[in-house]
C-alpha cells in the first residue's frame, strides 16, 4: 500500500494497530459484554484513528482516543437496538463469555457489575489507561472513576472471597494515581 | 506482536488482583489493509460532510444518533445527502434537507453560560421539587450532537397495551436491508416485501405502486398479524390515513415535522454528589420528540410495560435501572432510577417545567464538566 503525502504513516499505524487491538477489543467485550459489538466498535474506532493519525501520533495517548471513539460507537450505534436485547437476555440468562484467562473466575465476577463499573475497570486494568484517561474516555471525573473503581474492588472482593481466598485489596495508593 | 502481559507503563500495585485482567491473550488480528479502506471511505464523508455535501457525490454520510455514519457503494444509503437517520439507522430516500442538514461529528456539552440564555434550553428546563425526590441535586447538563436537522422520523407509530405490541411505520427509506443476512420473502399489499427477523421483532421493507420504499417493525404479534394489520392500513404518499389504522391499534402523537428542530437534551439528576451509578438516584431527561413511545415498544414489546403519566399513554422499560418516558407537547421525557414503575411514575407526575433562571438551577451544580475540546481535538 503506498502513502499519498496527506496519508499517515502507515508502518507506524500499523504496528501500533496490530500491537494495540487485541487490548482494546479484549477491554471492549469485558466493557460491553458483547463479543462481536466489541470486535465491531474496535474496529470502527482504528479506521477513525487512521484519518486522524498525523495529529493523533503525536498526542501522549493515541489509545486513549481510541477506546474513546470505541465506547462512542458501542453508545451511539445503530445496532443499539440490538445491545438492548442483548443486556436484557444477559440479565435473564448469564454474562458474556470469559476469554481465555489466567483467571475466568475474575472475568465473570467483573463481567456482572454494572455497565459502568465494567468500563472502568476494563479501562483501567486492560487498558491501562490512567484513571485521568479513563475520567476522559467515560465522559466522568476523576473522583468518580476513583469512587467507581473502589467500589467495584469491594464488592468483587466479597463476592469472590467465598470463591476463592485472595488477597483481594482496594489499595490506596492506585487511587491516587 | 500481541500483547499477552501486563501494558508497558503501568504503575498498578502488584499485589492488585485485578491485574489478572491485563493478560491479553494471543488473538487474530484482522488485515490492517481492511482498516485503511474503512478509513478511506470515512475521509470521503468527512470531506463531503465539511463541503455541505451535495447531490451526486460518490459516498454519502449518515448520522447516526450524532454520529457521522459515512456509507458507500459497499454499504449503500441514499446517495449526495448528508442526514440524520432513525434510532434503528434507517434513513430517506429523498433528503430534500440534506442540504440544511449539518453534524459535528462530536457530541458536546453545551456551557451553562451558554443555554442559561438559549431559547433551545428554556423550551426543554424541567425540574423535580426537592420534595418529590428527596435528594439533593447532582447536577444539570445539557447536551448535544451538533445535529441540525431532524432525523426520520415514524409515518405512523402504533400499539396496543393488552396484549403488549408495538408496530412502527417509516415512508421513503433507503433500503435498509442490503448486506443482511437471513431475508424471506412474503406477500403483503399485493406485492413482496423483505422480512428480516430480529431479536424480539420482525421487519419488513417493500415498495409501494407510487414507488415509495416503506419499513415497518413490529413486535408482540406475528409475521401474519403484522401482515394483516399492513394490508388493512391505507398508505398515501409518505403518510398513514389514520382513519385506516384498525382497532386496537392506539396511535402514538408523532413530531411535528414542520416545526424547528433543536437535537438539545436535558438532563438532571438527584442524588448523592459525584456519578455513583449504583447508589440511589434520579435522572430527569427532557429532549426533542423524534420517535414516539411507540416505536420503542415495537423494538421490544416484552421489555416494556404501559403505564400513565399525567393522562399521557408512558412505558416503563427495565434493563440498567428503570426508565418511565411518555411524550408532551413535542418533547420526550424520561425519568429512571432504581426505584419501582409506580414511584417512578409518582415522580413524573410531579416534573414540571421550569426558567433557565430559576434560582434552583442556578444553584445546582453542573453535572459533567462542559466539553472545552474543538471538533479537531475531540474523538469520533
Amino acid at each position: 500500500m503506498s502513502n499519498s503525502p496527506d496519508e499517515p504513516s502507515e508502518l507506524v499505524f500499523d504496528d501500533w494497530y496490530r500491537r494495540e487491538l487485541p487490548r482494546v477489543r479484549q477491554a471492549l467485550t469485558l466493557a460491553t459484554g458483547d463479543p462481536a459489538l466489541a470486535e465491531e466498535a474496535t474496529a470502527e474506532a482504528f479506521a477513525r484513528a487512521v484519518v486522524h493519525w498525523p495529529r493523533l501520533r503525536t498526542t501522549d495517548s493515541p489509545a486513549g482516543w481510541v477506546y474513546t471513539t470505541a465506547l462512542n460507537q458501542v453508545r451511539r450505534s445503530w445496532r443499539r437496538t440490538l445491545l438492548e436485547h442483548r443486556h436484557a437476555r444477559r440479565h435473564r440468562d448469564q454474562p458474556a463469555s470469559a476469554p481465555e484467562l489466567p483467571d475466568p473466575a475474575l472475568w465473570r465476577a467483573v463481567a456482572e457489575l454494572p455497565e459502568r463499573a465494567r468500563t472502568a475497570i476494563a479501562l483501567r486494568y486492560i487498558a491501562d489507561l490512567t484513571e485521568i484517561e479513563v475520567a476522559a474516555a467515560m465522559n466522568i471525573s476523576r473522583g468518580t472513576v476513583a469512587t467507581t473503581l473502589s467500589r467495584a474492588r469491594t464488592t468483587l472482593a466479597a463476592r469472590l472471597q467465598t470463591a476463592a481466598p485472595t488477597s483481594f485489596r482496594t489499595p490506596a495508593s492506585e487511587d491516587s494515581r | 506482536m500481541t500483547p499477552t502481559g501486563p501494558r508497558h507503563h503501568s504503575d498498578l500495585d502488584e499485589h492488585d488482583p485485578l491485574r489478572a485482567l491485563a493478560h491479553v491473550p494471543n488473538t487474530t488480528v484482522p488485515p490492517v489493509e481492511g482498516v485503511h479502506r474503512r478509513a478511506a471511505v470515512i475521509r470521503r464523508g468527512h470531506r463531503r460532510a465539511k463541503v455541505g455535501v451535495s447531490a451526486g457525490v460518490l459516498a454519502s454520510a449518515l448520522i447516526i444518533g450524532g454520529v457521522l455514519v459515512p456509507q458507500s457503494d459497499s454499504n449503500p444509503g441514499p446517495r449526495g445527502t448528508l442526514q440524520a437517520a432513525s434510532f434503528n439507522g434507517l434513513a430517506r430516500a429523498h433528503a430534500d434537507t440534506g442540504g440544511d442538514c449539518k453534524g459535528a461529528r462530536y457530541g458536546a456539552n453545551v456551557p451553562r453560560q451558554q443555554w442559561v440564555s438559549d431559547p433551545r434550553a428554556a423550551e426543554l428546563a424541567s425540574w423535580l421539587p426537592a420534595e418529590a425526590t428527596g435528594e439533593p441535586v447532582r447536577g444539570i447538563n445539557v447536551h448535544t450532537d451538533g445535529v441540525t436537522c431532524r432525523p426520520l422520523t415514524p409515518a405512523a407509530a402504533l400499539y396496543t397495551e393488552a396484549p403488549k405490541q408495538g408496530l412502527s411505520l417509516w415512508a421513503d427509506v433507503a433500503r435498509p436491508f442490503r448486506g443482511e443476512q437471513g431475508l424471506r420473502s412474503v406477500q403483503l399489499r399485493g406485492t413482496t416485501a423483505e422480512l428480516l427477523p430480529l431479536p424480539g421483532n420482525l421487519m419488513l421493507s417493500w415498495t409501494e405502486p407510487d414507488g415509495t420504499r416503506w419499513v415497518v417493525q413490529g413486535s408482540g404479534l406475528d409475521q401474519a398479524a403484522i401482515v394483516a394489520t399492513l394490508d388493512d392500513l391505507v398508505l398515501q404518499g409518505t403518510s398513514v390515513e389514520p382513519a385506516s389504522v384498525p382497532a386496537p391499534w392506539q396511535q402514538s402523537h408523532l413530531p411535528d415535522a414542520a416545526s424547528p428542530y433543536s437535537d438539545w437534551t436535558w438532563q438532571v439528576e438527584y442524588g448523592p454528589s459525584g456519578y455513583t451509578q449504583d447508589a440511589p438516584g434520579i435522572r430527569l431527561g427532557v429532549g426533542p420528540l423524534v420517535e414516539p413511545i411507540a416505536t420503542g415498544v415495537a423494538r421490544g414489546a416484552d421489555l416494556y410495560t404501559f403505564t400513565r403519566v399525567n393522562g399521557h399513554p408512558a412505558t416503563f422499560f427495565t434493563d440498567l435501572g428503570g426508565c418511565v418516558r411518555w411524550d408532551e407537547a413535542d418533547l420526550s421525557y424520561g425519568v429512571c432510577g432504581s426505584q419501582d414503575m409506580d414511584l417512578l411514575v409518582d415522580l413524573a407526575e410531579q416534573v414540571e417545567h421550569v426558567a433557565t433562571t430559576d434560582p434552583r438551577l442556578q444553584a445546582a451544580p453542573d453535572l459533567f464538566p462542559t466539553n472545552d475540546q474543538t471538533p479537531e481535538a475531540s474523538a469520533d
